[in-house]
């Protein structure tokens, strides 16, 4: 069985000339490990808070920041914390939320949510064990509770500056092209990924339905 | 092993390289699980012997024959590790299952264990009655391989290590609500979203199957390593 294929010339130079390079490499900002020139609030600043783009009829919203050392902070218990703040929307009871931390080179934040009533009264609190990697992505997934108003994503400062180093295994598949046939090629790639754990960082905040049984 | 099993093995292996073992992601609560104090470990789903598993190799770009090649290469190594290992006398499930309790009961759970026929692979869609009153049942399935040890490609820069890769639930007694659902894979090959990834550990690694072959006890002890992280994990999404 053949598994070599026939090409056109035009389809090999079509494609030859989409692989030229194009993008412009993106710059990552570095980790911010100290926030000791940060005079920070004592609560977040709840008239502050963002909305997210919620659409009841899918059950779904979503939303995104970019924290970095001009947001705002706060200080708590734990410490000074660089944070997000969001406002829930009415959740169905059956409703879930995810909240991601995606690293940006090698600035990765750690991340810790608060969930607080109207009031501005803490619900709970969600760090340490309750984060863990999905992906390449540092994530806490909860059940929302009506009872809470306010979501902050802040950074979690009992680990910041710590050094993660991850294995990840990887298999591309290419091909090779050798004029009029193409043969796929399987490769597979072996890297440790080193993060460290920062107050700034991209998180990223999910509403979904809980999955049905 | 048949060449229609070999193959079928390969396949399902091949499949993982896509991550298309997802399954939606449930959150524990703890408000909804209030009184849960004794969970029933069911008997897991998972393979008896592990797999030597090699993600991407030459055979792979020879269709049909490539693939029949590489089942029958793996079909020697998955043997000559289960000798190694020792699995007849020290079988793997007992060391996950042993890893899971031990996890579990750090939690501050008790637990009991359920035994049940898994025949196909998939949680179970009724859970057996038992004597000892349980809040909860925690089943388990290992999915792709289930468990062995993997390396992206032939070569020094690409080591076997450890792997555990599984889908997990917990369902209440009482009305068959499901608590927690989620995967859990350790040294996962890519990085599946949906899925709790567990970095594998440096310190069980082998160059190529030669070295694991003449390790054995290392060879073991990186699989009962694997398994106590992803019960460790496992313990952690319950809390």
């Amino acid at each position: 069985m053949s598994i070599a294929l026939r090409i056109p010339r035009v389809l090999v130079l079509s494609l030859a000339l989409m692989t030229v390079g194009c993008a412009t490499p993106r710059v990552e900002p570095p980790p911010l490990l100290s926030l000791s020139n940060r005079r920070c609030e004592a609560n977040p600043n709840w008239a502050a808070a963002s909305t997210i783009a919620y659409d009841p009829s899918k059950h779904r919203g979503d939303a995104s920041a970019e924290i970095t050392s001009a947001s705002a902070c706060f200080e708590d218990a734990v410490g000074q914390s660089l944070y997000a703040v969001y406002r829930l929307p009415s959740l169905p009871a059956t409703s879930l939320v995810r909240v991601e931390s995606t690293p940006q080179g090698q600035t990765l934040m750690a991340p810790r949510v608060l969930l607080y009533g109207p009031h501005g009264r803490l619900k709970r609190q969600l760090s340490g064990s309750r984060v863990v990697f999905r992906g390449s992505a540092l994530s806490v997934i909860f059940r929302s509770h009506a009872d809470e108003r306010y979501l902050v994503v802040a950074s979690d400062p009992a680990v910041v500056g710590h050094a993660i180093a991850r294995i990840r295994d990887a298999v591309q598949g290419s091909a090779i092209y050798a004029y009029p046939y193409i043969v796929p090629v399987y490769t597979g790639a072996d890297a440790t990924v080193k993060n460290v754990l920062s107050y700034n960082g991209r998180v990223t905040v999910a509403l979904r339905a809980l999955p049905a049984e | 092993m048949p060449i229609r099993m070999r193959l079928g093995v390969v396949g399902a292996l091949a499949a993982m390289l896509c991550a298309c073992a997802t399954q939606p992601e449930i959150p524990f609560d703890k408000t909804q699980a209030s009184h849960l104090k004794t969970i029933g470990i069911v008997t897991p789903s998972m393979p008896d012997k592990p797999t030597v598993w090699l993600a991407s190799d030459v055979g792979q770009s020879f269709g049909l024959i490539g693939a029949l090649v590489d089942a029958g290469i793996q079909a020697h190594r998955d043997a000559v590790l289960w000798n190694a290992i020792d699995g007849v006398r020290n079988p793997p499930r007992t060391a996950f299952v042993n890893a899971l309790e031990a996890s579990l009961r750090r939690q501050g759970f008790d637990v009991k264990m359920i035994e049940a026929q898994r025949p196909d692979g998939h949680y179970l869609k009724t859970y057996p009655r038992t004597h000892d009153p349980i809040d909860a049942y925690l089943d388990v399935t290992f999915i792709g391989g289930g468990y062995g040890y993997v390396a992206a490609a032939m070569g020094k820069a690409t080591p076997y290590r450890p792997f555990v890769y599984l889908h997990c639930r917990l369902v209440r007694a009482s009305d068959g609500a499901t608590l927690m659902q989620d995967a859990v894979f350790d040294n996962a090959i890519g990085a599946p979203k949906d899925t709790v990834t567990i970095s594998a550990n440096p310190t069980y690694q082998f160059t190529d199957f030669a070295a694991m072959r003449s390790h054995p006890q290392d060879a073991r002890n990186g699989m009962d390593d694997a398994f106590r992280t992803t019960a460790n994990m496992i313990g952690t999404l319950i809390r």
